[in-house]
């Protein structure tokens, strides 16, 4: 009989191949404690499967999304104010530069009728309203795409 | 699901992500939670520290995603993350990763007798406390091998040890697990 034990890992490398009797190698098949030491091996990598995978005790998607949604409006809230307040100013100074030329165009809607009046304002910022939110949404989307 | 409609599917998760639809990440979310426990888990026990660890390792994800380039699987990456991020704090908390002989002694003395009794003969839950006594990096190979199935080279990617290191280091844990296991039967049979 052979008597140089296989190694320790080559005795691994048999149990992880799961290997049928008559496969096995002519030494594990005479020497004792090679087999022993192959059984045990076996044994233990039968036992692995049974181990339940971890798991966290905790809802990891709640947890971890509300860290994201909560890193978000931070950073895009900041952006919003700066926008807002250049266009405020940005339109402000457009307005007072052009006041004279403005000026007669503004009396053309001097209708003495208010509910006229209220109409156009009403109308005005309506349109307004709706091409600043087309335009929130195009920067915010722009905005998520550099952030990250 | 096979290997290209693993990427296709990474990259309409990861277009998605960069487009800003957050629900796309919470898939990502889903679909990776199990294999960062598994790593987590193994190398971290206090659940506090856990869950300051799995915020920090989503957010890595959610700010580098960009920077992926698709070369391994996004499972993979997100790993790789989770483990260098769960190594960074044992090595903050100056906890050792490989010192196999000296954490095996004190922690097998320590639980011994109360494990015996909880678990006698049932050899996988004996296996679980043993895998749980190995340093962390030992502990967070056998788990990914043998509990998640993953193949050497994607452990090798994940922790960023050759894949000679990480055959050799999984040789070492799982003769000492044999041994442990071994002498707690032994100790059981007397
Ligand atoms: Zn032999």
């Amino acid at each position: 009989m052979n008597t140089n034990h296989l190694t320790d890992e080559n005795i691994q490398d048999i149990a992880l191949k799961n290997l049928k009797e008559e496969q096995l190698p002519m030494h594990i098949k005479e020497c004792t404690e090679c087999k022993a030491s192959l059984k045990a091996y076996q044994v233990m990598m039968n036992s692995m499967n049974e181990i339940r995978p971890e798991s966290f005790s905790f809802d990891v998607s709640e947890l971890v999304m509300q860290r994201i949604k909560v890193a978000e409006p931070e950073s895009s809230s900041v952006w919003v104010y700066v926008l807002a307040s250049a266009l405020i100013i940005f339109v402000t100074g457009v307005l007072l530069f052009f006041m004279p030329v403005l000026k007669p165009f503004f009396e053309l809607f001097h209708s003495p009728d208010s509910m006229y009046n209220l109409f156009v304002a009403v109308t005005s910022l309506c349109v307004f309203a709706f091409l600043m939110q087309d335009v929130l949404r195009q920067y915010k989307q722009k905005e998520k795409l550099l952030l990250q | 699901m096979n290997n290209d409609s693993q990427s296709f599917s990474d990259k309409i998760l990861v277009e998605k992500v960069l487009s800003g639809n957050t629900q796309a990440f919470a898939i990502i979310v889903k679909q990776t939670e199990r294999l960062v426990a598994q790593i987590v888990r193994k190398m971290i026990t206090n659940e506090e520290d856990q869950k300051d660890l799995v915020q920090e390792i989503y957010l890595k994800v959610y700010q580098r995603i960009n920077t992926f380039r698709f070369q391994s699987k996004l499972s993979t990456w997100i790993g790789s993350i989770a483990y260098h991020t769960s190594i960074n704090y044992l090595e903050k908390k100056k906890i050792p990763l490989y010192d196999i002989d000296a954490l095996h002694e004190n922690t097998f003395v320590q639980h011994d007798n109360a494990e015996k009794k909880l678990f006698r003969n049932e050899t996988s839950n004996i296996l679980n406390s043993e895998i749980n006594k190995l340093p962390p990096i030992y502990k967070t190979l056998i788990s990914l091998y043998h509990i998640e199935e993953l193949p050497n080279k994607e452990i090798a990617e994940i922790t960023g040890l050759p894949e000679g290191t990480v055959k050799s280091y999984l040789y070492r844990a799982r003769k000492i697990l044999k041994e442990n296991i071994e002498s707690n039967f032994k100790d059981q049979l007397i």
